[in-house]
């Protein structure tokens, strides 16, 4: 029966497979889902409006799912411009996965700071982190990345390795000396941390369940974005983002390679699009995000949150040394410092 | 059946183990009755705004539909290989019979992450870039071993005889089984529906691999989840809840569970 | 029953050819644990059975599979424990009382894994039901901690894997002929006997389809781990999940599911030649 079936379903299949009509091209979007989904559908909207491009959007579960989606289809590309984070863009681009950027199609990177923009990304806002924390479970009001280890903390701290590829090790190492050249301080500061645990989450959500629970009165390494719309003063979550370092996650957009000259300028000029000041607006403003293009404002809602900062100030990960480490670190941590 | 009382000693038992399944679901309606965001229980205030919230995006009305869509699809698909697949397993002594048996519960032994994987890699190379098919593809094979299991257990205590009974007095082969034998396996049949069904709707570690063009329920939630964090979730499982419990009070003449007593 | 080839062959077939899928799809999987990890989801090429290597030979890796194992098991027996009181009643209690528990049991399947995990973290929680109430009682003066531990996360995997113990079993015992059980009484049998004679064998296949489900279910636990046990309690498919979706090694992810595949093949394998025998046992 499934013999028979299956000719039929495959015949389906090429069917539904996209057909571009000519003259403008209809390329695929890949980010999160959810809110995202709901950010970028009016976006991608509005580019269509403006260059008859259409704009399919489909969904990855995380960044490493984007991943793992664009290497299995390797050999037959099915995504045109590819949202993630930064440690995620490294590995595509040292793949071979990605197309190199022309700047000439965007216009918008020369308003960019340096640093911004890389041979085959280029970042479209940049995400705070730092601690939230429960106004009435916290024994204190929390400033630092070093209140962490205030012994008042003893068990109410919930930690992640995973989340931001590692990027918490990277912050224990810095406030100890190291770098992510230079970990070994990192594992030292974190276990030092180990009395002030009381578990370790996975997931944005977890975090945020978990401390909504009162089961971690702090988040040790948060995102902004997952408790922006949480926050205000009838709110029990604060957020803070600590000074050295300051951390802020970038989201890069990429072009993956192999789909055709025509998509592949269609994606760079959806890119383009993405970094006009009007959508970064509107964009960082839903997410609580900080804009890439400095000619786009900051979202009011922030100024409460995050200290004014030049984007320069922030600590930029090597994102090359971390994915080279990244597995060794993952198994230690799982071993010296995950443990009861 | 007479002589309740006789039971006691199990009623007993049985209702402290319903209750203690009860509580989570009081849980989840206290979570989903939330006045603010937060996922509180007991809940803090009461308001019905999360479950209007539901309606409020359309991604989650798309994925509700795609979802039901895929699991009503995939449990027919599923139901019938197992039935079949069943049959043979239960009815003929063959080589292998066990090892088959294992084989086919093979999809829920291999951990659902690798299962993913494996099938996108798989279609990737296949070119099949389709959340439908490859849903299709991946949820029957998901709801297969709980519709074999359960049909299998339901069959070995048929006596095949009846139907051999009616095949002598000349029922084809076909009219014999839905004559027979399915009455008497339809309690079976419909729990392994039953199973399959939420197999398949129910599933995120594999999915979230094949999704593409459109998502199912489990995936958008927990892409919802991810920034707003609200009592949405909650509210969707717990609507989710009332409408099966509505459909199976509604058509429990048709499916009912304890058909085979009154016969 | 009959042995005819052919015509078993006919009715398998399309069971076989789905099976068949998934099989190709793990043959990739396969061929992947064999070549050499690289890590953030890239693959060398060449042949190595390192990836078997790095899971046979760490102490710390295995210790996630005899977890999964033990874990397994136990819960395994505690929820047949706990799901054939249930099935039993629902066997003869009255209708409508049969309807309300089929509801609420399938009504569980319907609520999603996480959610209902999670509102087990807000019963057992810090500032969870339990420990308010322990609190209002006076027996604790401070939030006690009940979660995070190896309790919480066998709590879990109970709870959500009862309903898939009871309808198997019920739907066997709901398919012994009444008349089988009138007769018994009717000859003076007491029920604790009838239970023990017609009952309990006759409920074997179900029982059968209960265990082998429901320890597969427990076994590869992978959300219940993850959120009740605080990761100080993380089970193989949390382990498998890490190597694949974390630091994508694939190879790895790929080979220690094969380690974890063949070994609970094996188990299943012989469950069910366990219960064959017990099942035809009583056949005689």
């Amino acid at each position: 029966m499934r013999s028979k079936l299956m000719p039929v379903l495959l015949a389906g299949a090429a069917l539904l497979l996209p057909a571009a009509p000519a003259g403008a091209a209809e390329i695929n979007m890949m980010t999160w889902g959810g809110h995202y989904l709901d950010t970028f559908r009016p976006v991608a909207d509005a580019f269509e409006k403006e260059t008859g491009h259409k704009v399919n959007i489909v969904v990855m579960s995380g960044a490493k799912d984007g991943l793992t989606k664009i290497t299995a289809q390797r050999n037959d590309p099915q995504v045109d411009v590819w949202l993630s984070i930064e440690s995620t863009a490294q590995a595509a681009a040292e793949a071979g996965l990605l197309a190199e950027l022309n700047p000439e199609l965007i216009p918008n990177m020369k308003a960019l700071p340096k640093g911004m923009a890389g041979k085959h990304s280029v970042i479209l806002s940049m995400s705070p982190r730092g601690i939230a924390y429960r106004k009435d479970l916290a024994p204190f009001p929390i400033k630092d990345w070093k209140d962490l280890w205030d012994p008042r903390l003893k068990g109410k701290v919930g930690m992640s390795f995973v989340i931001d590829t590692g990027s918490p090790l990277v912050m224990a190492a810095l406030i100890n000396g190291g770098s992510e050249k230079n970990i070994e301080p990192g594992f030292a500061k974190m276990k030092a941390l180990k009395p002030n645990f009381a578990g370790f989450f996975k997931t944005d959500s977890e975090s945020v369940k978990f401390l909504e629970s009162g089961e971690f009165a702090v988040i040790g390494y948060a995102i902004l974005a997952n408790f922006y719309l949480k926050l205000g003063p009838d709110s029990n979550i604060k957020f803070v983002m600590p000074d050295n370092p300051k951390f802020l996650a970038p989201i890069p957009a990429a072009v993956v390679k192999g789909r055709g000259a025509e998509r592949e300028k269609a994606a760079h000029q959806l890119v383009n699009f993405i970094l006009s000041p009007p959508q970064q607006e509107f964009i960082t403003g839903r997410f609580g995000q900080v804009p890439a293009n400095p000619n786009a404002k900051l979202p009011a809602a922030l100024n409460d949150i995050i200290p004014s900062l030049p984007l320069t100030h922030v600590y930029r990960i090597d994102w090359e040394t971390v994915n080279k480490h990244y597995a060794d670190w993952n198994k230690r941590w799982n071993q010296e410092i995950q443990t009861n | 059946m007479s002589n309740r009382s006789r039971h006691l000693p199990v009623t007993i038992a049985a209702v402290l183990i319903l209750l203690l399944l009860c509580a989570p679901l009081i849980v989840l309606f206290g979570v989903a009755l939330n006045e603010g965001p937060q996922q509180l229980f007991p809940p803090r205030g009461l308001s019905i705004r999360w479950f209007l919230n539901i309606f409020a995006r359309d991604g989650f009305i798309k994925a509700i539909v795609f979802s039901v869509e895929l699991a009503l699809l995939a449990t027919v698909a599923s139901l019938v290989l197992g039935v079949l697949a069943g049959l043979a397993i239960v009815r003929y002594r063959f080589f292998g019979r066990d090892l088959l048996m294992t084989l086919f519960m093979s999809p829920l032994i291999v951990p659902q992450v690798v299962v993913g994987m494996a099938f996108l890699m798989a279609f990737s190379a296949a070119r099949i870039h389709s959340s439908f098919l490859a849903l299709f593809v991946l949820h029957v094979i998901l709801a297969l071993p709980f519709a074999i299991r359960v049909v299998v257990a339901s069959l070995t205590r048929f006596r095949i005889s009846l139907e051999e009974a009616a095949r002598s007095l000349g029922a084809p082969p076909w009219k014999a089984f839905f004559l027979v034998t399915f009455p008497v396996i339809r309690t079976g049949v419909v729990s392994a529906g039953v199973f399959a069904f939420v197999a398949s709707f129910e599933n995120f570690t594999a999915t979230q691999f094949l999704v593409w063009d459109r998502t199912t329920l489990p995936v958008e939630i927990f892409s919802y989840v991810q920034t707003e964090n609200d009592p949405t979730g909650a509210a969707m499982s717990a609507l989710v809840v009332l409408v099966v419990a509505v459909l199976v009070l509604l058509l429990h003449r048709y499916i009912s569970v304890d058909a085979l007593n009154h016969r | 029953m009959r042995t005819n080839a052919s015509a078993a062959g006919r009715l398998v077939a399309p069971g076989i050819a789905a099976v068949a899928v998934f099989f190709s799809c793990l043959g990739i999987m396969a061929y992947y644990s064999f070549l050499p990890s690289l890590g953030m989801a890239r693959v060398g090429s060449g042949f190595t059975w390192a990836n078997y290597g790095a899971f046979l030979g760490d102490p710390f890796s295995l210790s996630y599979l005899w977890r999964s194992l033990r874990v397994a098991t136990y819960t395994t027996a505690i929820v047949l424990l706990l799901g054939y009181p249930v099935a039993y009643f629902m066997s003869y209690c009255r209708p409508r009382t049969r309807m309300v528990v089929s509801v609420l049991l399938l009504v569980q399947f319907f609520t999603s894994y996480v959610i209902r995990t999670y509102a087990i973290v807000l019963v057992l929680g810090r500032y969870g039901i339990i420990n308010q109430t322990l609190q209002a009682l006076g027996i604790t003066q401070e939030p006690t901690r009940l979660l995070f531990n190896e309790f919480a996360v066998a709590l879990g995997i109970v709870i959500v894997a009862i309903p898939f113990m009871v309808f198997p079993i019920y739907s066997s015992i709901a398919a012994i002929p009444p008349n089988l059980l009138t007769a018994a009484e009717s000859l003076g049998a007491t029920r604790s006997k009838i239970f023990r004679e017609v009952i309990l064998p006759m409920s074997m296949p179900g029982v059968a389809a209960g265990v082998v489900i429901v320890y597969l279910f427990n076994f590869t636990s992978f959300i219940t781990p993850s959120l009740l046990g605080g990761g100080y309690f993380d089970m193989i498919a949390n382990l498998i999940y890490d190597q694949a979706m974390n630091t994508q090694e694939y190879p790895l992810a790929a080979a220690t599911s094969m380690i974890a595949l063949l070994l609970t093949i094996f188990i299943v394998y012989a469950m069910q030649k366990l219960f064959g025998f017990m099942i035809r046992g009583t056949e005689r």
